[in-house]
């Protein structure tokens, strides 16, 4: 069959050569397209194939992050309880990782992956050990396991079990570190030896101690910062030594004492109270010396002689014999009289104050007291009644030693009261009516206002009594005057012979230099100085709401370490109650406090300490179950606008007591507190949230 | 008489057919590879604006997130948390001008956030689903209709 349209014709050589240039062109050209297209191809699926590396590889980054979010928080939950298995670990900085369980990642990355996957998470964390920091920015070295350190998370993700089965490495792995802090909340103390090292929470072993009460003391008017009966202070304390908190006034010691006034309460008549008994309760002087307090018993006498001489005369005139020689009567009265009269000075020592002064011998006392007081000045004119160091009641002295509740040169005030009388055996040889009339105008009480008092009867003449007094005094080396008595430390079981004082210990500094409690600045007595230490700060007071540390809604305090505020601090509102969870304090760096709300402890394990070095603590509230430390600046107080339970210690430089709104105050010191065995230190741990290095290491096949 | 050479009609309808042939496949390919191209273009696009967001929650933390998923979060702070209003579908060319790339501006946003508590763990499930917000090159070339990115966030105290 022949073509119908058949190529154009041509030479032959000629036409066979152009068919052959545009073949090989058609085909050169087809060629090239094809390598392009397929390059192209090629590049297009690498790019399709990298985007869903990219898809893979952040899906795998959400699933180790997922991990990340439940290993970071099963960490900071074992860190909120200092007893948990975790928080052990990093307070003892173990070597060996500490393994932190994934059931929520492992569940929810199910959601994230293809069904096909099989994907397997697990997380650890380490402790960056060289990171470890345990003394300050000046060389002064933490308490204990205190430190600043870093800790490391780690996130491995397979995708498939198998290739973990097979020791593959991770697919994906996210390794992160975060800030983490011990600190010490509660270190052990014996209350009988000073501490070796300084420990910043070293407040919390103190029911009570005021740093500069001697000079409070003498300051305020009367001294009523520790005598005063409008705003009274009870301190309650029970239990063994290991549970009970020191009591310290400051600035005493060396002559430089306070004194309280006893209340009766305190006073047992057999002397087991805070009163002594007085070592000779009656004393007894001849007549002689009794005509040396009562010159007048010579006049009484005299008239006596006289009537006897009349008596006498008028006999012998009528008898015809010579008159009795007066020398000679005299001298037989008198002999008599020394023979049957004396006088017995009868000691006792009474309290400073008391209730009631009912009944005319107890005004009487009460007078006294009044009369003597009147005579000094400063705090020794003040007979209100005084705190209560050691509670209601004398069980905590009859449980604990007092120099290991007490520190300091702190006195027990009371009356030592001398009655004076004379008392004669009868003799048929005298009148008993004159020796009844003697004894009766010699009654006294032995002050040297006596006078005054109208007490002694008429043969009392104020200053003869009071020379006379002085001149027995002397003769016998004996205190016949009734006086207020401050020279007695304030415990029992103390006798008239040398009253042993109590210990004053020493403080140790920063630097770890033991100190007096009195020295201020930077190189002195210093709470909670370790700034670095401190879990959260803020500058102020309304971002404790927003970290949760204060919880309105619940009505909680959520406490792990010491919060600080730069600014003035507010607690809660009038009648609002919060209660107190885990351990801790909130700290108003540069201004005061403020507790509106009651407080109470969300359990028995629970505390907080407020704590203020340069401003003041203002509570008004009626129960507090917190530590109020206004501590560090010199001018620190601690003011009660109700009558207030407070449960914790309390630490300031001035008590100021006059201050306080009238009625009780009551102090009730909280084991808790208290440690006196250093294995049961009580450490918190704080776990930074801010990422501190963060790597990510993915598709690794 | 000289026989004249030529094609025969049947060489030429056989070399015009696989002519076609490998020019079609060609081009097959290159629109395919094209298509593929765009595709993971924009989606790589789409992953970092799913993206955005849960490193942004991620940092605001559990109470945050609470307030935001009951729409109380205040998010006029700033320009990034303005384009991530809850629940909703947020057309990314409405974000303040400068904010993404202007392909980005083609992409709408939704951000669900859940409750995903479960084995003592309290926490959200975040949820971000990107799709194309209008007949653009975008919609053209990508294939998925959403690109969904998912992530949980954790109570921390």
């Amino acid at each position: 069959m022949r073509c119908l349209f058949p190529i154009r014709p041509s030479p032959p050589m000629a036409g066979r050569a152009r068919h052959g240039i545009v073949s090989s062109i058609v085909v050169l050209v087809i060629v090239v397209l094809t390598i392009l297209i397929v390059q192209f191809h090629h590049m297009s699926r690498q790019s399709q194939s990298a985007t869903l590396g990219l898809e893979q590889r952040e899906v795998a980054h959400q699933m180790v992050e997922l991990g990340m979010e439940e290993a970071f928080t099963r960490l900071q939950r074992e860190t909120l309880d200092g007893k948990s298995a975790g928080a052990n670990w990093l307070i003892r900085r173990e070597a060996r990782p500490f393994p932190l369980p994934l059931p929520y990642a492992s569940k929810k990355i199910l959601d994230l992956c293809r069904s096909s996957q099989d994907p397997v998470i697990e997380a650890d964390a380490t402790i960056v050990m060289s990171d470890f920091r345990n003394v300050d920015s000046r060389g002064n070295k933490y308490y204990g396991s205190e430190g600043v350190g870093s800790v490391k998370l780690s996130v491995r993700l397979w995708i498939t079990s198998a290739a973990k089965a097979k020791g593959r490495p991770p697919y994906a792995e996210l390794i992160r570190m975060h800030d983490y802090k011990v600190v010490a909340v509660r270190t052990a103390r014996d209350n009988g030896t000073e501490r070796a090292v300084y420990a910043q929470n070293f407040p919390l072993d103190y029911a009570l101690l005021v740093r500069k009460g001697f000079e409070e003391f003498n300051n305020t008017p009367f001294g009523r910062n520790l005598n005063n009966n409008q705003a009274r202070l009870v301190i309650k304390q029970s239990g063994s030594p290991d549970t009970m908190g020191k009591v310290v006034i400051g600035g005493t010691g060396s002559d430089k004492f306070v004194f309280l006034n006893v209340h009766e309460k305190f006073w047992k008549e057999d002397g087991t109270g805070l009163v002594p008994k007085p070592s000779t309760p009656t004393f007894k002087v001849t007549f002689d010396d009794c005509l040396i307090l009562f010159p007048k018993i010579k006049d009484m006498i005299d008239q006596k002689i006289d009537q006897i001489m009349t008596q006498l005369d008028q006999q012998s005139s009528s008898d015809l014999m010579p008159p009795p020689d007066r020398a000679t009567i005299e001298q037989q009265i008198y002999q008599v009289l020394r023979q049957s009269l004396y006088g017995i000075f009868t000691f006792r020592h009474l309290p400073a104050v008391r209730d009631d002064y009912n009944g005319p011998d107890l005004q009487e006392e009460r007078r006294i007291i009044n009369l003597i007081a009147a005579r000094e000045d400063g705090p020794g004119a003040n007979i209100e009644r005084g705190i209560e160091l050691i509670g209601p009641d004398l069980d905590a002295f009859r449980t604990c030693p007092p120099d290991q509740l007490l520190e300091g040169d702190i006195r027990s005030r009371f009356l030592k009261r001398v009655d004076f009388h004379m008392d004669g055996t009868p003799n048929d040889k005298i009148d008993a009516a004159m020796i009844e009339d003697i004894k009766k105008k010699t009654s006294i009480y032995c002050v040297e206002t006596t006078v005054d008092t109208g007490a002694g009867g008429a043969l009392a003449d104020r200053q003869k009594l009071v020379e006379g007094l002085r001149t027995l005094s002397s003769k016998y080396s004996k205190d016949f005057f009734s006086r207020l008595i401050a020279s007695y430390p304030y415990k029992i079981g103390v006798t008239e012979s040398t009253p042993p004082g109590f210990r004053t210990l020493n403080h140790r500094n920063l630097a770890g230099a033991a100190i007096p409690l009195e020295t201020s600045g930077e190189s002195g007595v210093q709470p909670f100085f370790h700034v670095n230490l401190r879990g959260k700060r803020m500058e102020t007071s309304d971002l404790l709401e927003q970290v949760d540390i204060i919880d309105p809604d619940k009505g909680t305090i959520n406490l792990n370490g010491y919060a600080d505020v730069q600014g003035d601090v507010t607690i809660g509102q009038a009648g609002q109650t919060l209660k107190i969870n885990g351990q801790g304090g909130i700290f108003s760096a540069k201004g005061s406090i403020t507790i509106n709300a009651n407080l109470e402890k969300g359990s028995d394990e629970a505390f907080c300490v407020f704590f203020t070095r340069l401003g003041n603590i203002t509570v008004n509230a009626e129960r507090v179950e917190a530590s109020l430390v206004a501590l560090g600046g010199g001018t620190g107080r601690i003011i009660f606008t109700k009558p207030v339970t407070v449960k914790g210690a309390v630490v300031t430089e001035f008590l100021s007591l006059a201050n306080w709104a009238a009625g009780q105050h009551t102090f009730i010191y909280d084991p808790i507190l208290k440690s006196r065995n250093p294995s049961t230190d009580l450490y918190v741990v704080n776990l930074g949230l801010p990422i501190t290095f963060q790597r990510l290491v993915d598709g690794r096949l | 008489m000289m026989r004249r050479r030529g094609f025969s009609l049947i060489e030429i309808l056989i070399a015009c057919f696989l002519l076609a042939v490998v020019l079609l496949t060609l081009l097959w390919m290159n629109r395919h590879s094209h298509l593929s191209s765009m595709d993971a273009y924009y989606e790589g696009i789409a992953m970092s604006v799913a993206r955005e967001p849960l490193e942004i929650f991620r940092g605001m933390g559990y109470a945050w997130l609470d307030l935001y998923r009951q729409g109380k979060a205040d998010l006029t702070g700033s320009p990034l948390l303005k384009a991530c209003p809850p629940g909703e579908w947020f057309d990314l060319a409405e974000a303040e001008p400068g904010l993404y790339p202007a392909e980005a501006c083609d992409l709408k946003r939704r951000i669900t956030v859940a409750p995903a508590d479960a084995e003592g763990i309290k926490g959200f499930a975040i949820t971000v689903e990107i799709a194309p917000s209008r007949q653009t090159r975008v919609d053209t070339w990508l294939s998925r209709d959403f690109v969904t990115l998912k992530s949980y966030v954790t109570e921390k105290k």
